[in-house]
């Protein structure tokens, strides 16, 4: 199983995206740490998450998991939503754009579920307003 | 046959029935519950003890009260629930006002009372970003976590889900059925 190879897939895409805003915009992932951690401005959190890797039923040739990716978009709190909202339909695009690519005898097969969200919060000590979106997929290794 | 025997006679197949077939789905829903429990924080066991599993007409849930978490036993369907209402047989979601928080759905603000009843995960203490709860980084920070980052999500959308079973997200307050 080439858990990169998916990881690379979602997040290389996102990272793009983001960083042809302008201005462009941080993205963080998995074991990165914002930095500063509490960061007060702008900035985008993925998580790729892995649920089921291979199910017994499959035959050995392919390899597949499910899972989830999570987005966090993190803007300046007491602006209203209208920022959020801009930066999460970049996301929402990236992630609809993932299953249009097609199967090919190599690489990685991508397919995102529903989105579910976008769902906004804010806390009163924290400095950014949070916008969420997440979905789950199902990406096949081909090799 | 009278119209009252044909009645009785519904009641007592519907008796059958759910003594029957309903535990599968039953067992299904305690098994979720059950991972929720494993997977999830747990610091004073209020949040684990605070799943709730609902059929069409009844429900059980857990206490709420501190301590290891406790298993739920799902309530039994009725005949006429397992062989006529849709494929979800039984919904499950957490009562705790912080379910959202705990669930990493939303930001929070964290205050540490005692010592967690699960251990902490490797290299923490560190420094959460944000508010959300388990987003513990590396850094000289006070912040722990007892379970992974987005382990509610992962969970529900990972392929783990029996199909008679769905999990809500986000929902805070006990049903009235």
């Amino acid at each position: 199983m080439n858990y990169q190879a998916i990881r690379a897939a979602v997040e290389n895409p996102l990272l793009s995206a983001f960083g042809a805003l302008s201005p462009a915009v941080p993205v963080y992932f998995d074991n990165i740490t914002a930095s500063p951690a509490n960061s007060t401005t702008e900035h985008v959190k993925v998580n790729v998450t892995f649920g089921i890797t291979n199910e017994p039923t499959l035959t050995t040739s392919v390899d597949y998991a499910r899972g989830a990716i999570v987005i966090r978009i993190f803007t300046e709190k007491g602006r209203g939503p209208a920022r959020n909202q801009t930066l999460i339909t970049t996301a929402v695009n990236v992630l609809e754009t993932l299953n249009n690519s097609t199967k090919n005898n190599t690489g990685v097969f991508f397919r995102v579920g529903e989105i579910t969200g976008p769902t906004f919060s804010a806390v009163e000590d924290s400095p950014l307003f949070v916008g969420r979106v997440e979905a789950p997929y199902r990406a096949t290794v081909i090799s | 046959m009278a119209r009252n025997e044909l009645a009785k006679l519904a009641e007592n197949l519907d008796r059958f029935a759910a003594a029957a077939f309903s535990r599968a789905p039953a067992k299904a829903a305690e098994k979720v519950v059950a991972d929720l429990q494993k997977l999830g924080p747990v610091w004073s066991g209020q949040f684990s003890n605070s799943w709730a599993i609902a059929s069409a007409s009844r429900q059980t849930q857990g206490t709420g009260a501190p301590g290891q978490p406790r298993s739920l036993s799902a309530p039994l369907l009725s005949g006429r629930e397992l062989l006529f209402k849709p494929e979800i047989k039984y919904t499950i979601f957490n009562t705790a006002d912080y379910a959202a928080i705990a669930q990493d759905l939303e930001p929070g603000v964290f205050k540490k009372i005692g010592r967690p009843l699960k251990p902490t995960l490797p290299g923490q203490p560190g420094i959460r970003s944000n508010g959300i709860r388990g987003s513990v980084g590396p850094g000289s920070g006070s912040a722990e976590s007892t379970a992974p980052l987005d382990w509610f999500t992962t969970y529900v959308n990972g392929g783990n889900l029996d199909r008679t079973v769905e999990v809500a997200f986000n929902v805070t307050l006990p049903r009235t059925l």
